[in-house]
């Protein structure tokens, strides 16, 4: 089971409700991860200079 | 299994908000997601990778759940068939190849660049224009 499932506790007049919550998945916790990326050291005009470089490479060896 | 092309993860780095990006609706599928490893050096080809930790950090968490395709030979073989027989260049080849021999569709915001290679399946992207 690990340590990701956990249980959701609701209370109902008097009776208290214990039932298993949606285990928290990888790709939830990924997808949280994403969104709090900053991605303020992506420089596009650099990733498009090194693609550029390399397929200059290749046209020059023709 | 999906190959996501270099295009949609710049596509995400560029966006705002992000969770408008296509890559990032993927991410919400079930199914596997992978890049080949060409798309994992081009990110970390990018100098401000290696210039602070927090960089570096911000990048591996953006391949930590996606699978990377090494360059097998028969990935390479078959990037080499589609250079030889179509148009098409060798980083757009080998991404191709990698979708083909792991039997994986390909999601690119760039279809056009794929559209003379056999037997391969291009995802639309929800933003397309017909």
């Amino acid at each position: 089971m690990g340590n990701k499932f956990s249980y959701k506790l609701t209370l109902d007049n008097t009776r208290i409700i214990l039932e298993p919550a949606q285990p928290v998945t990888d790709r939830d916790e990924y997808r949280k991860k994403l969104l709090a990326l900053k991605g303020d050291w992506f420089n596009e005009s650099e990733w498009q200079k090194n693609r550029r470089s390399l397929a200059n490479r290749y046209k020059n060896l023709q | 299994m999906i190959i996501v092309d270099s295009s949609l993860i710049i596509d995400f780095l560029r966006s705002s908000p992000r969770s408008l990006t296509w890559f990032y609706s993927l991410t919400g599928l079930k199914d596997d997601l992978a890049v080949s490893v060409l798309t994992h050096t081009e990110i970390f080809s990018g100098k401000s990778v290696w210039e602070n930790d927090h960089a570096k950090t911000e990048a591996e968490d953006l391949f930590s759940e996606l699978k990377i395709i090494p360059l097998t030979l028969e990935i390479s073989y078959q990037a080499g068939e589609f250079v030889a027989k179509t148009n098409i260049d060798i980083q757009d080849a080998v991404i191709a190849a990698t979708a083909t021999v792991t039997s994986s569709s390909l999601a690119t915001l760039n279809p056009k660049h794929f559209s003379s290679i056999p037997r391969l399946t291009l995802l639309k992207s929800p933003t397309a224009k017909n």
